[in-house]
């Protein structure tokens, strides 16, 4: 990025962001945010999938650090999966009975988390945001990612969390649409293609448990190697795909996190900030390097 | 040769290895993943019968799924839903420990023509293990122990399980020991358009899952290798379930296909490298 | 700094290169030059010790790739030793440690070659 007219400052450095699937992990998002805005480095893309596209969403609303902590805390109850949806339960015993459709299945009501969406972001859509978002999401049918760019944010949100079995998918121009975190939980894919450089990755590993004493831990268990699996593999392809840089930044925390541990939220973030703080110098290097106006050939070209 | 998993379907491999003997392409290290295992451990002990080979696939494989009810699985995973007492749902594998040993015997990895490797998957970290000593029995019972039907099976001191849930194509096992021209034997899972039950919707999750992982690890590993890498995919135009026996002819027929459609560009690539200076 | 160090050792039939500094998108080309120069005067059995790398990125990650697919392509290798955690990290989470042979030490990653031959 080339300098000055006279007396103009040359364009602050700007990053793409990817936030994964990790439940309210990803909270540790708002760390690295925070961290990024901290150094000057800006964000000019958010990619977010499942939970993460919740904080994808508070960053590209530019809200502070101080205001995504409340949205956060409000929005990530216990009460979102705590009712129970009997029809579908039934449905699974005697589908043609009750009338088994996969566009009803879920075995939480999801009204709670309706409502909680629709508080936390209101009508807004997607292509309206400050910093472009982009919310991901799997077609159940076909198996592939599917990218929302436009659309209200409260529904897109819905549709990335559709965890299979717990939430109903949400249909959104004829596709069924569950969890992005099935096709991919890490979707850098979706930054490299927009034609992001420097890419800040925040990732989750799904947790593994070493004591497994029921078949529903297994199947468990199962899911979150699987997932990790893929992680890593996507992971492994965008490193030596990508042209230019992909900062990753998978926290690794203390410790254990259960799915609503809401009063975690504080010490999530500064994990996160951690995470991002150990990066920050070869980040900052890297971008003022990039933008030296006296050295024509790109550093961040291939190596061959 | 690299054979993934891919349940019943692995028999079709058998064809393959048909058309690669017959044209004399010469195969020097064998890995293998799950159903996989079955033909990778005939090719590494060097048998040129292929036909023998899926006759004794055919005696291990009979009766040993016939206990195998999905329902029941289910249920052992979500009692509620399914509505049946939580217990571990697995199969007993007596009858898959027996077929297992009278197809391999005592047969330790070092005494094989080939050097083999088996991958499995740690139960508890999830991590990829690479199995290339030992009694093979060991290693294959890990290797083929699909999750919530065979009990995981201990291998060194760690609880093993299919090697397809953390690396179904294991073609990064062949690169990482100096492998040159790869064929890669793989199978995609069939994915439904429209979802119809309970049961469906679990299928579709878990197929949609391996899909991914399988070519997300396939794209990395092309990308790493330093040579060619060709995939064989063979299109069986059906879902293949684990107790389709009588689809086991059609199953070889169609790998065979598969690999004949190779055959030009492999011999073309044999020899050149023939040529090249070692 | 962007800078690294590099010292080449030779052994019999295996060159150790030993890394010092930070592989990332800044430095890559220069362990790229530093690992093709010993390629191509025919040393093709590689060694690259990373006991003093303390942090790598996917664009080095890349550059190393890039490595020891030449190396292989002549018939030889590029093997890892004494590899820091952090680094291990980035290794197993990128997939590279499963098509990449590393070793505890550069003992070992030496006599690794012998094994084989």
């Amino acid at each position: 990025m080339s300098a000055d007219v006279a007396g103009t400052p040359p364009a602050a450095p700007k990053v793409s962001l990817v936030i994964g699937s990790g439940s309210v992990k990803c909270a540790a998002a708002i760390g690295v945010a925070q961290v990024l805005d901290e150094a000057g480095i800006g964000i000019d893309r958010v990619v977010g999938c499942s939970a993460g596209a919740i904080f994808a969403t508070l960053v590209a609303q530019r809200n502070d650090a101080a205001t995504a902590r409340k949205r956060t805390v409000e929005l990530w109850t216990k009460d979102l999966t705590a009712k129970g949806n009997t029809r579908a339960l039934l449905s699974v015993l005697a589908p043609k009975l009750f009338g088994f459709s996969l566009g009803r299945f879920g075995l939480r009501d999801d009204r709670k988390l309706n409502e909680r969406l629709l508080e936390a972001f209101g009508d807004l859509n997607i292509e309206d945001t400050p910093v472009p978002l982009h919310i991901t999401a799997t077609d159940f049918g076909t198996g592939d990612l599917v990218e929302l760019r436009t659309g209200p944010v409260a529904r897109a949100i819905r549709a990335s969390l559709a965890i299979p079995f717990a939430f109903s998918p949400v249909e959104i121009d004829g596709r069924q649409l569950v969890d992005g975190y099935l096709s991919d939980p890490l979707p850098i894919s979706v930054a490299m293609k927009h034609g992001a450089r420097v890419i800040v990755a925040v990732g989750f590993e799904s947790p593994v448990q070493e004591n497994i004493a029921s078949a529903g831990r297994f199947a468990f268990q199962l899911s979150s190697i699987m997932s990790n699996n893929l992680l890593r593999a996507r992971f492994s392809f965008h490193s030596v795909a990508h042209h230019a840089e992909v900062i990753t930044i998978i926290p690794e925390f203390a410790e254990r996190i259960r799915l609503f541990d809401t009063a975690k939220v504080p010490y999530i973030i500064e994990a996160g900030a951690e995470a991002a703080r150990s990066q920050i110098d070869y980040l900052r290097r890297l971008l003022s390097a990039d933008a030296a106006p006296a050295h024509p050939t790109a550093v961040l070209a291939d190596s061959k | 040769m690299v054979i993934g998993s891919g349940g019943l379907r692995c028999v079709s491999a058998f064809g393959a290895l048909q058309v690669l003997q017959r044209e004399g392409i010469p195969i020097d290290m064998v890995v293998a993943c799950s159903g996989g295992a079955l033909c990778g451990y005939w090719i590494a002990t060097g048998r040129d019968d292929a036909a023998l080979g899926v006759e004794r696939f055919r005696e291990g494989w009979l009766g040993t799924f016939d206990n195998l009810a999905y329902l029941k699985i289910l249920g052992a995973v979500f009692p509620r839903l399914f509505g049946f007492d939580p217990k571990f749902g697995l199969m007993k594998d007596e009858s898959v420990n027996r077929a297992l040993a009278g197809y391999v015997g005592d047969d330790r990895f070092e005494d094989l023509k080939l050097p083999m490797h088996y991958v499995a998957t740690d139960v508890i970290s999830g991590d990829k293990v690479v199995l290339s000593k030992g009694k093979v029995f060991d290693a294959m019972r890990a290797t083929i122990s699909i999750p919530l039907v065979f009990p995981p099976w201990e291998v060194d001191g760690r609880l093993l399980m299919d090697g397809a849930v953390s690396n179904p194509l294991p073609v990064d096992v062949a690169i990482r020991e100096g492998a040159d021209i790869i064929i890669a034997i793989g199978y995609e899972e069939t994915l439904q358009p429209g979802i119809l039950s309970g049961l469906g919707l679990v299928k579709q999750v878990t197929n949609v899952a391996i899909n991914h992982l399988l070519r997300a690890q396939y794209a990395f590993y092309s990308l790493a290798h330093h040579a060619e890498i060709i995939p064989i995919m063979p299109d069986f135009g059906t879902e293949v379930g684990l107790k389709d026996m009588h689809l086991i002819p059609h199953l070889v027929e169609q790998g065979a296909i598969a690999t004949e459609r190779e055959v030009p560009y492999l011999l073309r690539l044999l020899k050149s490298s023939e040529g090249a200076s070692a | 700094m962007t800078q690294l160090d590099f010292v080449a050792t030779h052994h019999e039939e295996v060159t150790v290169i030993s890394v010092q500094g930070s592989v990332d998108s800044l430095t890559a080309d220069q362990l790229t030059e530093a690992l093709g120069s010993q390629v191509s005067t025919g040393r093709i059995r590689l060694v690259a010790d990373f006991g003093a790398v303390e942090y790598t990125s996917s664009a080095g990650l890349r550059s190393l790739l890039g490595s020891v697919k030449e190396s292989r392509r002549l018939g030889g290798d590029l093997r890892m030793a004494a590899v820091q955690p952090a680094v291990l990290r980035v290794l197993s989470l990128s997939g590279f440690a499963s098509i990449i042979k590393i070793y505890d030490d550069v003992a070992s990653a030496i006599a690794s070659y012998g094994a084989a031959a």
